[in-house]
């Protein structure tokens, strides 16, 4: 063994308290960053999974209709002056955008074919969906009616772990209604339910599950048919007004939806566009979870600094002989950036053990009413492996200034004096 | 082994202070031989311990310089100093000075173990046999802190003998122990010097011990105000005067 590493093993053996007391601040920090950071993940995965659940990552979609000119404007000037320069009559003084009316995508396999083939594109499938109404005798209510293609939807949202009754592969005129609507109209399965577009087209259906998305309102609002009987009613033959898309990362979801934009030359909408102040949520925990980690991290390496400053001024005398009997100021640097390095590593596997109890007793402890954990946690290697790091290297640079401090003591003087 | 003196300092002074200069040594000029055995003796505030830190290469002086065995030491840089200190020079403090978080064998083999980095079975066999030859072979593996004064001021000469340097600086060797012990330590260091050829400049306050030296160098105000040397069997009260 090196003699650095002798000594600085050995002085971390002589002191049992100082090791202790520099341990256990060090295995402090890190299990409260283990913890936080463990319990902020948890929340933000619950979070996405909350929100992000009932709908897809990506929605591609037709581009919005534009104004066309319907007046022949030969000059092919957009004032609409008569050719030859003249002042002529003002044709249009304001541009109104046409109303949106729901449009098929064109060409929509060759489309899911390609967008299929992206990179992190984990499901994807066509949809159809509009406004309509849902009767059953007196009572009507609006709905969000989509026409979807049961299998490949279902990936899409996970729909055969959402069902609480019947099944999810939907053919013919059978239907998909949440718990709440079946509340509202006293719904069962194989009970009829009819449904009335705003076009007036309308058909019957058979209520052939009951889910629940999560979220009262969509429980109330979403109902599913097969993609045909969506076509039908939406007077779409053939076409589909929507491709819906799942992603690997979440978080890598506008950048595929651009790609998704650019390839099919059609509108493509990420999860991030549409909720933003999910993402501003998402990213104000992740913050908060880094200022709690500076604050660990300094109040660490200020603990690790002042006891191997300690060590310092105690050994000061010791480390004057060694001086003086040969021992380079390099030598003595390391023996206390190695001191540093080891109180920070050790002290990083003790944490991240102690943290990972801390969470999975927070889970164990607290349950909400139907026995699921209220606060999930979520621990994976990069949650050890980044404070560790963190750590040991947060331990090597505290101990800069008092290695410095013990490397640069003048022998003569600390032997005399101490 | 070169024939000129072991150590030479020429025109050594030293001052303190950077606004208010105090002048601790004045040109001084002393060489050590080979072998030989001196005592440097002096009141305190004389100059003593400043001069064998300039000596033991702890010190720069102001003006002047330090030879050991020939070359210049005063122009080398910190790195090269220790490594001169560890090779050529062997210290005994008056406080032994031993590491007690160490065993004995360990702060013996602390000079060489420090300057190479790293401690082979050679290294171990050689400072078990320094510890043998100070009559501690019993306490090899004792800690530091768990000998007596006596035991641990000759685990302080066996280190000071690990490089086998030519010159070994003893400041006080005996000042802390009991007149019988010190008695056996400065027995020790006679033996050691005899049989090594080692060369020994101790410093002490002790007329007595100073009269068992071959040589007896005074130091008064900073300056070296007398030098005698003695046969080995010149009976001791010839140089009580000195003290």
């Amino acid at each position: 063994m090196s003699f650095e590493w002798f000594v600085a093993l050995r002085y971390l053996r002589e002191g049992k308290v100082q090791t202790a007391l520099i341990l256990g601040a060090v295995s402090l920090g890190v299990a409260v960053v283990v913890f936080i950071s463990a319990l902020i993940s948890g929340l933000n995965v619950r979070l996405i999974a909350k929100t992000l659940g009932a709908q897809a990552h990506i929605i591609v979609r037709p581009p919005d209709l534009e104004a066309r000119l319907i007046i022949d404007n030969p000059s092919g000037d957009p004032s609409g002056h008569p050719a030859g320069g003249g002042a002529g009559p003002l044709i249009a003084a304001r541009i109104e955008k046409p109303s949106q009316r729901l449009q098929s995508i064109s060409g929509w396999p060759e489309v899911i074919a390609e967008l299929a083939r992206l990179p992190g594109v984990t499901a994807i499938s066509p949809v159809v969906s509009g406004s309509a109404f849902a009767l059953r005798g007196a009572a009507t209510k609006s709905i969000a009616l989509r026409g979807i293609e049961p299998t490949s939807f279902g990936r899409i949202i996970g729909l055969g772990e959402k069902m609480l009754a019947g099944r999810s592969q939907i053919v013919g005129a059978e239907a998909l209604v949440g718990t709440e609507l079946c509340q509202s109209f006293g719904l069962a399965l194989g009970d009829k339910l009819r449904i009335l577009t705003a076009t007036g087209q309308a058909d019957v259906f058979t209520v052939a599950g009951i889910f629940d998305l999560g979220s009262k309102d969509l429980n109330e609002r979403m109902v599913f048919i097969p993609l045909r009987a969506g076509q039908t009613l939406f007077d779409l033959a053939g076409g589909v007004s929507s491709i819906e898309l799942k992603v690997s990362d979440v978080f890598a979801a506008e950048t595929i939806a651009v790609e998704a934009a650019r390839r099919s030359g059609l509108t493509a909408n990420s999860w991030i566009k549409e909720n933003p102040q999910l993402l501003i949520a998402l990213q104000s925990q992740q913050s908060s979870k880094n200022v709690i980690l500076f604050f660990i991290t300094l109040t660490v390496a200020l603990g690790i600094a002042s006891v191997l400053i300690v060590s310092v001024v105690q050994k000061s005398r010791e480390i004057g002989v060694m001086r003086a009997v040969g021992t380079t100021r390099g030598r003595i640097l390391r023996i206390f950036l190695i001191q540093g390095g080891l109180v920070g590593f050790a002290g990083s596997l003790l944490g991240a053990g102690l943290g990972a109890l801390l969470a999975q007793s927070f889970v164990r402890l607290w349950r909400g009413a139907d026995g699921s954990p209220m606060f999930p946690v979520m621990l994976s290697p990069m949650l050890f492996l980044l404070p560790a790091a963190l750590a040991t290297v947060v331990g090597l640079l505290a101990a800069v200034v008092p290695a410095r401090r013990a490397a640069r003591l003048d022998p003569a003087q600390v032997i005399r004096y101490g | 082994m070169a024939d000129g003196p072991v150590l030479a300092i020429r025109g050594v002074s030293r001052e303190f202070g950077i606004k208010v200069k105090t002048r601790v040594l004045h040109g001084v000029d002393l060489q050590l031989a080979h072998g030989e055995f001196s005592a440097l003796i002096g009141p305190s505030g004389s100059g003593k311990s400043t001069l064998l830190n300039i000596m033991g290469l702890l010190d720069r002086p102001t003006a002047g310089e330090v030879y050991i065995n020939g070359q210049p030491m005063t122009h080398l840089d910190d790195d090269a100093l220790t490594r001169a200190r560890s090779r050529t020079l062997g210290f005994v403090f008056q406080f032994h000075h031993l590491l007690p978080a160490f065993t004995a064998l360990e702060n013996v083999m602390i000079p060489a173990w420090g300057e190479r980095g790293r401690a082979d079975a050679k290294l171990r066999a050689a400072a078990q046999a320094l510890l043998d030859e100070v009559g501690l072979h019993e306490r090899t593996h004792n800690r530091a802190s768990d000998l007596s004064g006596g035991e641990a001021q000759r685990v302080a000469i066996a280190r000071a003998l690990c490089q086998n340097p030519p010159l070994i600086l003893a400041d006080e060797p005996t000042g802390n122990l009991d007149t019988q012990t010190a008695d056996g330590v400065f027995s020790l260091l006679r033996r050691v010097s005899r049989e090594r050829g080692t060369t020994f400049l101790i410093v002490t306050h002790d007329d007595r011990l100073a009269g068992r030296c071959d040589r007896i160098i005074r130091l008064v105000d900073g300056r070296i105000v007398s030098d005698d040397r003695r046969g080995p069997d010149a009976p001791p009260q010839l140089f009580l005067p000195l003290g």
